[in-house]
């Protein structure tokens, strides 16, 4: 596989504002992010994995530009990363149908004019792509089941056709059997696109079945970096080490 | 329009019937039936006296009878709820239209500006609206359109409230975070994205405003600011009527009734658009 890089992190460090309590009291800085560096390469789907508010969703939205207290290096080979949000319920617009929040993105776009019909017709393919039925576009994100819809928001999130796409907890609001489908659409976008994917989830046996690294993060710093199944079989952290316990992935030594 | 008389059809699922809904659209279809037949026909001239029929009873010639002036009251019922309805709706655009924008910007921005804003609208709402607008009137003369104006700068408090937390609840929403990575524009996400997912609460409290747009405009009127002679709007009858209370109880609570139905099918109709879902 080309190891090329797509996104360097180096040393970042992300701070959020603490609620103040004193109006007239400046605001407390809260750092998230401890220092965290990472590489992602071309074409690989990167997991990261940690307990919740071990910083994973920050990384995330750190890499979009939608954290803006940010300390480090981000280099970004392409700079056009999408996101993929964890809960399909909320991510769609309740009062838009589903060809037009597809074709929002193309609208939004300032770097190129799309006519209506050149917007309908990737709006079709993309359908197509996410295994929907063309006919859904003019349904309301209400009508669609919980996977329907975490389909259409992978959808929206490819309409520019993104080199990198991030996918925050894609599968945790969906029951077993439709995790298990969208997991195949990602790997199938992924070898289909060859689009690089930075996989966050809590859920190591799913990190394990499609990803090519795994970063173990906590308390805002990464644990443990590597291929899984070596990490799995042979964790350096003590960290990881409980992760995998609490999964029941390794047998706790007695 | 398929979709919409099903909304007065019992619901499947629940077997109930929207009554609230059948109601007001019952008695504002009947309140605007009476303004636009009084655009064309009134069955006397809303502003011809007749000294030998003042004060008359309810009978078939005169059906709300007639009032002090010998004038038709039925026909200046139909030419005064035009007023009123005017009155009130001019009320509701501006305090709506004024109020949601700032509202939505105030929401959505937050921060300092929002903060500043609100601080603002709550200074406004420290005062009681009727003495609002009478403050207003009193810079911009008194005149059919000039209350409406004073008026709707009073309702714009309200509604900013309103919007305001409806824009707080849908500012966090991940679908406006998506929107923001797309690249869609702070403009395009607030009244394209957000204002849609407003329409329910806005809609209801538009209905309630309408109510309190004609009482508003009726209590104005009763301290003589309005339109003006010969013309008035239906408060202006009501206290010109007041006074024959008791010689002549027909007259007053004729005028109080068309006031009644209109307020209660406004107030009936918001709570209907409340219910739907």
């Amino acid at each position: 596989m080309e190891q090329e890089k797509v996104i360097q992190i180096k040393d970042l460090k992300v701070y959020y504002k603490d609620h103040k309590k004193n109006p007239l009291s400046r605001d407390h800085r809260r750092q998230v992010l401890k220092g965290v560096s990472l590489d992602i390469y071309e074409g690989e789907i990167l997991g990261i994995a940690g307990e919740s508010g071990c910083g994973k969703s920050t990384l995330a939205k750190a890499l979009v530009g939608m954290n803006k207290d940010i300390e480090g290096e981000l280099i970004q080979k392409y700079n056009d990363a999408q996101m993929v949000f964890q809960d399909p319920y909320s991510s769609l617009n309740p009062t838009k149908k589903i060809g037009w929040l597809l074709e929002e993105p193309l609208r939004a776009d300032k770097t190129r004019n799309w006519t209506k019909e050149e917007r309908q017709k990737r709006a079709k393919e993309i359908m197509r792509a996410i295994g929907l039925q063309e006919n859904m576009m003019d349904r309301y994100p209400s009508q669609l089941s919980g996977g329907q819809r975490q389909r259409v928001s992978i959808g929206v999130a490819l309409m520019k056709s993104p080199k990198v796409l991030i996918a925050d907890e894609p599968v945790s609001a969906l029951d077993v059997t439709i995790q298990a489908q969208i997991l195949e659409l990602l790997q199938k976008l992924h070898q289909d696109m060859g689009i690089t994917i930075l996989f966050i989830s809590h859920d190591l046996r799913v990190i394990y079945q499609i990803c090519d690294h795994v970063a173990v993060m906590h308390e805002g710093i990464i644990e443990e970096y590597g291929v899984p199944r070596a990490v799995y079989k042979d964790p350096k952290s003590p960290y990881t080490m409980q992760l995998l316990e609490a999964a029941g992935i390794r047998q706790p030594k007695v | 329009m398929k979709k919409f008389l099903s909304l007065f059809k019992k619901n499947k699922a629940t077997g109930q019937r929207n009554t609230f809904l059948l109601l007001g659209t019952i008695l504002t279809g009947i309140i605007l039936l009476m303004v636009i037949v009084g655009v064309f026909y009134t069955p006397y001239s809303p502003t011809k006296m007749d000294a030998s029929a003042k004060l008359q009873g309810i009978s078939l010639k005169h059906i709300m009878g007639t009032d002090n002036m010998g004038r038709d009251v039925f026909s200046r019922v139909l030419y005064g709820s035009r007023i009123t309805l005017i009155i009130a709706t001019f009320t509701i655009l501006i305090g709506a239209g004024v109020g949601t924008v700032i509202g939505a910007l105030a929401g959505y921005f937050g921060g300092m500006f929002g903060e500043v804003t609100m601080r603002i609208i709550d200074a406004m709402l420290a005062f009681p609206s009727i003495l609002l607008s009478l403050v207003f009137v009193s810079l911009f003369g008194t005149g059919t359109y000039q209350v409406a104006v004073a008026l709707g700068i009073s309702f714009v408090p309200s509604f900013a409230r309103i919007v305001r937390g409806e824009f707080l609840r849908c500012r966090n929403m991940d679908y406006v975070e998506v929107a923001r990575l797309q690249g869609v524009s702070n403009i395009r996400i607030i009244f394209v994205h957000i204002l849609p997912n407003t329409v329910g609460v806005l809609l209801s409290s538009v209905m309630i405003g309408f109510n309190n747009a004609v009482l508003a405009e009726a209590g104005l009127s009763f301290l003589g600011i309005g339109a003006q002679p010969p013309y008035a709007s239906l408060g202006k009858m009501l206290s010109d009527a007041q006074g024959y209370l008791f010689s002549r109880p027909s007259y007053v609570i004729s005028i109080g009734l068309v006031i009644v139905l209109m307020v209660l099918g406004f107030s009936f109709l918001g709570e209907g658009i409340k219910r739907i879902q």
